[in-house]
C-alpha cells in the first residue's frame, strides 16, 4: 500500500523530532578517536618498520644483492674484531728468592747422656729423671 | 789597644786533619792476634782412635781447657807449647761435655784469654777462629739441640767456615777477642761445625775446680724424650720438685733465664743445675702460670 501524502508528512515530522539518547555523540567521539589512536600506533611499531623496509627493498631492484653483499661483509668483520679472543699471558721469569726452608725438626727419641755425636751412639729413650 | 786573637789553623792544615782523623776511625777494629800455640793429643783408648785439640787458656791461673774426642784416652795428654813438650797434668775430665782441664808447671807460660760469661748475644754472628796458623773467619749460625732424633745433653753452636773446619778446641772470639766457645767438632755437611759455648766451659770448670769433676744438679721431675713438649710426667718423692709442690702434668716454661719451648731446651736447662744453687723455675699448670723455687741436690752418682 502506497502511504499517502499525508502519511509521509507525518513520518517527517516524527524524523524530525527524533533525538539520540543522552550521551550518544559523547560516546560516539571517544569510540573514534580510540581507533584512530590504535590505527597510529600499530603503524609506529615494529611490523610496520618491516614491512617500510621490505617496500622499500622491493623498490631497489637488482642492485638489493649488492646492498645484501655490502652488509654481510661489514657484519663479518665488525665480528671479527669484536669477537674475544685468548689472551696473550706472558710467563713471569723465575727468580731465586733468598728464603730457606728448614725442615721442621723430628721429633726427638732419645736422650744423650754424653757429647758423643757418633752415628751408632745409642741414647735413653723414653722418660728421662732430671 | 791590640786585640789578642786565637791562632787558627790554616785550611789546608784544617782539612788534613779532618782527613786523618776520619781515615783513623774508618779502620776496622782487628780481632787480638793471639794465635793458640798450645796443643794437645790423646793417644787412643782400647779399641778406640787418638784425638787432637787446641788447648785454650782459661782464666783461671795456669789452666787450659782441651777437647777429648771420642774413643780417646783422657787421662794421658801430651802437651805442646809449639812443638816442644810441656809437662802437665789433669785437673779433671768430664765426659758429659768431653772437656777437659789441663794444669801446667810454669804459671809463666800461661797467658789467660778474657772469656764471656754467656754466648747467647753471639748465637748468630761472625767471629774469628784463632788457629795454629792465624785467624779465620766464621759466622756462628744459632743453636743445635739434638742431632738426629738424638737429645744433645747441651746445646751447642753452630759453625759455618769458608773453608775447612779448623781442629777441635780452637777458640772463637770476638773482635774484642773474648772466648765465645771453643770448637767441639765438624758437623760433616760441608764446612760446619758445632762448638761448646763458654757457659759452658765454665759450668764445667767450676766443679773441676773444686773437686775434679762436674756435678749435676738433681730436681727429681722426669720428663718424656720421645715427647717434644717440656711436660713433667712424674715427680719423685723426697725431691726438690715435690717439695717445691710440683705436679706431673706442669708444663716448663723457664728454668734460671733460660726460656724453656721443648724437651731439648728443658734438657740443656738441667745441665746448668748447680747442687745447692737455687733455681727459679715457671711453668703452666693448666692455663695457670706459677713460678717456684728449687734447689738442685747433687745427683746420685754423678
Amino acid at each position: 500500500m502506497k502511504p499517502s501524502i499525508k502519511q509521509i508528512g507525518d513520518l517527517l515530522a516524527l524524523k524530525r523530532d527524533e533525538r539520540p539518547e543522552d550521551g550518544y555523540w559523547g560516546d560516539f567521539l571517544c569510540e573514534f578517536h580510540h581507533h584512530q589512536r590504535a590505527r597510529v600506533v600499530e603503524k609506529s611499531g615494529l611490523s610496520a618498520m618491516t614491512g617500510h623496509f621490505f617496500e622499500w627493498l622491493g623498490n631497489l631492484g637488482p642492485s638489493k644483492w649488492v646492498y645484501g653483499a655490502g652488509v654481510a661483509y661489514a657484519t663479518l668483520t665488525i665480528s671479527f674484531i669484536l669477537a674475544p679472543r685468548d689472551t696473550e699471558l706472558e710467563k713471569p721469569s723465575s727468580s731465586r728468592v733468598n728464603y730457606q726452608v728448614v725442615p721442621a725438626p723430628a721429633p726427638p727419641a732419645e736422650q744423650l747422656n754424653q757429647l758423643d755425636l757418633s752415628p751408632s751412639t745409642q741414647g735413653d729413650a723414653g722418660e728421662q729423671v732430671f | 789597644m791590640v786585640a789578642l786573637q786565637k791562632p787558627r789553623p790554616s785550611g789546608l792544615v784544617h782539612n788534613l786533619g779532618i782527613w786523618i782523623t776520619f781515615s783513623i776511625s774508618a779502620i776496622p777494629a782487628q780481632p787480638i792476634a793471639l794465635a793458640p800455640r798450645w796443643q794437645v793429643t790423646f793417644p787412643a783408648a782400647v779399641g778406640g782412635k787418638a784425638a787432637e785439640s787446641i788447648a785454650v787458656p782459661v782464666e783461671e791461673s795456669a789452666m787450659l781447657v782441651a777437647i777429648v774426642a771420642s774413643g780417646a784416652d783422657a787421662s794421658r795428654p801430651r802437651l805442646l807449647l809449639g812443638n816442644q813438650p810441656v809437662a802437665t797434668k789433669v785437673l779433671g775430665h768430664d765426659p758429659v761435655s768431653r772437656l777437659e782441664f789441663l794444669l801446667i808447671d810454669d804459671a809463666s807460660r800461661h797467658s789467660p784469654l778474657p772469656w764471656l760469661r754467656e754466648a747467647g748475644k753471639y748465637a748468630n754472628a761472625s767471629l774469628t777462629a784463632q788457629t795454629p796458623t792465624g785467624p779465620v773467619s766464621c759466622r756462628t749460625t744459632g743453636w743445635v739441640k739434638q742431632v738426629g732424633g738424638k737429645v744433645l745433653p747441651l746445646a751447642l753452636l753452630r759453625v759455618s767456615f769458608d773453608r775447612p773446619v779448623p781442629s777441635p778446641g780452637t777458640p772463637l772470639l770476638t773482635n774484642e777477642g773474648s772466648v765465645v766457645g771453643i770448637l767441639f767438632q765438624e758437623a760433616g755437611a760441608g764446612n760446619t761445625a758445632y762448638a761448646i759455648p763458654a757457659e759452658a766451659v765454665h759450668r764445667v770448670q767450676q766443679d773441676i775446680s773444686k773437686g775434679g769433676a762436674l756435678v749435676r744438679g738433681w730436681l727429681g721431675l722426669s720428663l718424656r724424650a720421645d715427647v717434644q713438649a717440656p711436660q713433667v710426667v712424674r715427680v719423685l718423692p723426697d725431691s726438690p720438685a715435690a717439695a717445691a709442690g710440683m705436679l706431673p702434668g706442669d708444663v716448663l716454661t723457664s728454668i734460671g733465664n733460660r726460656k724453656i719451648t721443648d724437651y731439648a731446651d728443658a734438657a740443656n736447662a738441667f745441665f746448668y743445675l748447680i747442687p745447692g744453687t737455687p733455681v727459679r723455675v715457671k711453668l703452666l699448670r693448666g692455663s695457670q702460670p706459677l713460678e717456684f723455687t728449687l734447689t738442685p741436690t747433687r745427683a746420685a752418682g754423678k
